[in-house]
């Protein structure tokens, strides 16, 4: 099976297939790299439609297929890496999973699906983070107050940027771009002081409250990003991509030990009762698996810098770059060549 | 930190004291009545003493091994019957603390049996509550639902999670340690959760010296479990 030709450059996912189960290449998040640990692709998510068709039908395109990932006897090769990787740039559609919540959203491309996905967080997050006591602190310490965080404020500035997608005139789709770029970077920031406050770790916090907190990050994250891509000035995306990498690093890499012990010792302060009771089962899969997503959705963030490499290796303005993926038919996932 | 798969049974208490956190001393200590500053050579000593001058154990001479303890926690925890067919020579005691957390489970069942009727709906209302703030929304399923399968539902994956939020179990061990050495465990207060019925355990524990040596083994295996979790979480970390 070939894979549809694209109008921008792109690798042929049964080259780098083969390349990886040689061993040449590894997938690290959504980049792939060579021996020397050297970013040599990045993955993205195909356009709108594609996403949306995903998420209803869960099948994966042609592309997935050629990547070794069917599961026919015509074509059993995997790889389970590159599956991983494909199972997570595919948005959930089972609403309650750790995986669901954390990876809300993984490229800008994909943006029409963060949409989707935050109809579908439910605000749990107002309600928790009103009795959460640290928060309020936090918060207060920086003049902010509780309701700039509710996911009102967050829909509002991806409807910013829907507007923006259909408007046919230039300077009203400017104008919104510019509203929406400055809107989820504003609750980037603040979600960014909230996630500071380690909700991973707070016993009184549930856990999924916490990853809710870290979708919504990663949802203001990716509509600045995409806002940026669409105003078409690659170098300040660049910068907004790497301020959106910084913060991923400094706020995504949770050691599950770390968590465990911590909601332990909130547990412990809470009554002796607490102590004879922590270790239910489930507990620590739960957070295992919770601190893995986030560790993926990290790297998927840190990941968009590549997306800046690559327009400006090739000199391709970024309206055609996100024309050319929206409209390709080939599946969900396209492999940008990046450096020489 | 070490973990308790290769340490015979005459170094497992204190794997198990040095092992333990801050907040699971002091539970320990206070369990014992022991002061703030006592060293884990104290309490493992106070705590061999204190099991060793159960009736039992009297002819035994010197303090009993923790792996003897083990046995002797099995047999004070199971309903109705004065020994379990444990010995020393046929167990060990990584599998006497997997015996004691079944005797418990058990217990915790029994506990939810004899809750009043307004009691078991406040704790079904409080657990569909826990249960939709994280994502599992059963309103109305666990209604009717018989002891056991509640009991069941408790250690149960996802609401496992939830459910030790709030201090439900609080009144099991309160009725099982007995309500005065629950308040000293506390410091002070019981837990504002109904007591409930008297388990039937209860009389045999009533002996001062299994009312500590119960509840300072169960936090013993409390260590274990939490050092096993994070061990294996480190593995996971560390591929």
């Amino acid at each position: 099976m070939t894979t549809p030709p694209l109008p921008i450059p792109y690798l042929p996912p049964e080259h780098v297939r083969k390349a990886v189960q040689a061993g040449l290449l590894r997938v690290v998040g959504a980049t792939i790299r060579d021996e020397n640990n050297v970013v040599r692709a990045h993955m993205v998510q195909a356009g709108s439609r594609i996403v949306r068709d995903t998420l209803n039908g869960g099948q994966l395109g042609p592309v997935g297929a050629i990547l070794g990932l069917a599961s026919s006897a015509a074509n059993n090769v995997q790889s389970a890496v590159l599956q991983k990787t494909v199972n997570n740039l595919r948005l959930i559609s089972t609403v309650g999973t750790v995986a669901s919540v954390a990876n809300v959203g993984v490229s800008v491309v994909g943006f029409a699906a963060v949409l989707n996905r935050l109809e579908k967080i439910e605000g749990k997050l107002d309600q928790v983070l009103a009795g959460f006591e640290a928060m309020h602190h936090i918060l207060s310490q920086v003049g902010v107050k509780l309701e700039t965080l509710s996911l009102a404020k967050l829909k509002t500035m991806a409807q910013q940027l829907s507007i923006a997608e259909a408007a046919a005139d230039e300077a009203l789709r400017r104008d919104h771009l510019l509203t929406a770029a400055k809107g989820f970077a504003e609750l980037r920031s603040y979600y960014a002081l909230l996630l500071g406050a380690e909700p991973m770790t707070q016993y009184d916090l549930p856990l999924r409250g916490a990853l809710e907190a870290y979708a919504r990050f990663t949802a203001a994250a990716l509509g600045e990003l995409k806002a940026r891509l669409m105003l078409g000035d690659v170098p300040a995306y660049r910068r907004a991509a790497e301020q959106v990498a910084d913060d991923a690093a400094r706020l995504m890499s949770l050691k599950p030990t770390a968590v465990y012990r911590a909601r332990h010792s909130g547990a412990a302060a809470r009554g002796p009762a607490a102590i004879l009771e922590f270790c239910p089962r489930g507990l620590e899969s739960e957070i295992a698996k919770a601190c893995a997503d986030l560790s993926v959705t990290k790297e998927l963030l840190q990941g968009e810098i590549h997306v800046a490499d690559y327009l400006q290796q090739n000199g391709l303005a970024p309206a055609r770059y996100l024309k050319a993926l929206e409209e390709f038919e080939g599946g969900e996932i396209v492999i940008l060549p990046i450096g020489g | 930190m070490h973990t308790t798969e290769t340490v015979d049974d005459s170094q497992l208490l204190m794997l198990h004291l040095t092992n333990a956190t801050d907040p699971e001393l002091k539970f320990l200590r206070r369990t014992l009545e022991l002061p703030a500053s006592a060293a884990i050579d104290e309490i493992a000593d106070t705590y061999r003493r204190a099991a060793g001058h159960a009736g039992m154990n009297w002819y035994r001479g010197e303090g009993p091994s923790y792996h003897q303890i083990l046995i002797d926690v099995a047999d004070a925890l199971a309903p109705g019957i004065w020994w379990t067919h444990y010995t020393v020579s046929a167990s060990t005691p990584q599998q006497m603390e997997g015996v004691i957390q079944q005797l418990v489970d058990e217990r915790r069942r029994e506990f939810i049996e004899k809750l009043s009727d307004n009691e078991r709906e406040r704790v079904l209302a409080q657990l569909e509550k826990d249960l939709a703030e994280n994502g599992f929304p059963v309103s109305g399923a666990l209604a009717g639902a018989s002891a056991g399968a509640l009991a069941a539902t408790f250690g149960a994956a996802p609401i496992a999670v939830a459910i030790f939020y709030h201090g439900l179990f609080a009144g099991m061990y309160a009725a099982v340690f007995g309500p005065a050495l629950w308040a000293v465990i506390l410091g002070g207060g019981l837990a504002a959760v109904a007591v409930g019925a008297p388990l039937a355990v209860a009389q045999y524990l009533a002996a001062p010296e299994y009312s500590k040596t119960v509840p300072a083994t169960l936090a013993l295996i409390a260590v274990a479990q939490r050092v096993a979790a994070e061990a294996r979480l480190a593995k996971e970390e560390a591929v």
